[in-house]
């Protein structure tokens, strides 16, 4: 069966997500002013759960969305707009206002029974699986 | 096993405490021993050299300064690496830290690190464990830890545990409750107060705490390398139980 078209361009974009991760580090896009944050997937019995270390957000801040039933997409602006120059980093110039992140689900999920929370600068993502 | 050597650029006087901050969960012993080292104003004294490690320099105030380093001031000494330690250095890496200790004399070594702990979400204060290669060492401890008794331990502290065991070194593993696979300053500065009390070095941990946020974007890269090395060492068999446990 052929791949749908959006979720054809989903993998395109992580793909080149990852290409340039492994080219610069860091996962900085410059022409979007974005940071990939780090991220850990578990599966439980029930749902899956995602939690993204996203450092300088605010709760009201925070955009998830499903996209089909198993690609999650993460968007979090900063409270601040974050330059590399402030973080000591001065061999590269360049700054991020918010973290973006496309997340493949190992499965099919109940996007409107997802809920999330930020505590100690954590993002957690709740998603009921579907059966 | 590949070799890797202690290089002392100054001498080091024998009978120190030797502290290790090496990249592992939630990167807490770099973030503890890094702000130990600046706090107390240590002077660098030498490096760790291996052919094994990544082919890199980290640049300080224009200075190119190998990624593992040790420090020293006083009575203590400390060992501090700025990237991720390759899985396959591990074995060399930790015979040359335990020898270089017992050519030295070394009273202690004290190891600090994470115990990745699912809800750390929710943990207010991380609670601090020690392993520990004798017994007696339980008096010293006091209340600062609490003693692991069964488990499994990966890594490099792993190894550094059992050879100062073998080679009759005390040592001190101290894991405070953490994140796995993000930077935990908090946990890092649970673990250093854990560290005064044994070694009655006084600290502030508060810049730790206040600039946790910056902490953890500085560290976002050396975390990510660090977990691809954990993965290849199986580090998860943490969480399993061992199979003699009764």
């Amino acid at each position: 069966m052929p791949e749908p078209r959006r979720r054809r361009a989903f993998n395109v974009e992580r793909d080149l997500t990852r290409r340039r991760d492994e080219t610069f580090g860091s996962g900085w896009d410059e022409v979007t002013s974005s940071i990939e944050p780090l991220s850990n997937v578990t599966v439980g019995v029930e749902e899956i759960t995602i939690t993204l270390d996203v450092p300088f957000v605010d709760q009201k801040q925070v955009r998830v969305q499903i996209h089909g039933k198993d690609v999650l997409e993460v968007y979090a602006k900063t409270k601040r707009t974050v330059r590399f120059d402030d973080l000591g980093i001065k061999h590269r110039s360049g700054e991020f206002t918010c973290y973006r992140a496309l997340v493949n689900l190992p499965g099919p999920v109940d996007g409107a029974r997802a809920t999330h929370r930020l505590k100690r600068g954590i993002l957690e993502i709740r998603l009921p699986k579907l059966r | 096993m590949e070799s890797v050597l202690v290089v002392e650029r100054k001498e080091i006087p024998q009978g120190f405490t030797l502290i290790n901050g090496l990249p592992d969960v939630g990167l807490v012993g770099v973030l503890a021993v890094s702000h130990l080292v600046s706090s107390l104003e240590m002077e660098e004294v030498g490096s760790i050299e291996s052919e094994a490690l990544p082919p890199l320099v980290v640049l300080h105030k224009g200075l190119p300064k190998p990624p593992i380093r040790i420090f020293f001031k006083e009575s203590l000494a400390a060992i501090v690496s700025e990237t991720a330690v390759p899985s396959d250095t591990v074995y060399g890496l930790a015979d040359a830290v335990v020898k270089w200790a017992g050519s030295k004399k070394a009273k202690m070594v004290i190891s600090v690190g994470g115990m990745a702990v699912q809800n750390r979400q929710d943990i207010e204060k991380p609670k601090v464990f020690a392993a520990l290669t004798d017994e007696s060492l339980v008096e010293i401890l006091g209340h600062s830890a609490e003693v692991l008794q069964e488990g499994y331990m990966v890594g490099p502290y792993a190894l550094i545990l059992k050879k100062c065991f073998d080679s009759k070194i005390s040592a001190v593993t101290l894991l405070a409750q953490s994140f796995y696979n993000y930077p935990d300053p908090e946990a890092a500065a649970a673990v250093l107060e854990s560290l005064e009390k044994i070694t009655g070095v006084t600290l502030d941990v508060s810049e730790l705490l206040q600039k946790g946020e910056e902490i953890r974007l500085k560290a976002k890269d050396i975390m990510r390398r660090t977990q691809e090395e954990m993965s290849k060492m199986s580090k998860s068999q943490e969480y399993e139980v061992p199979p003699l446990y009764i």
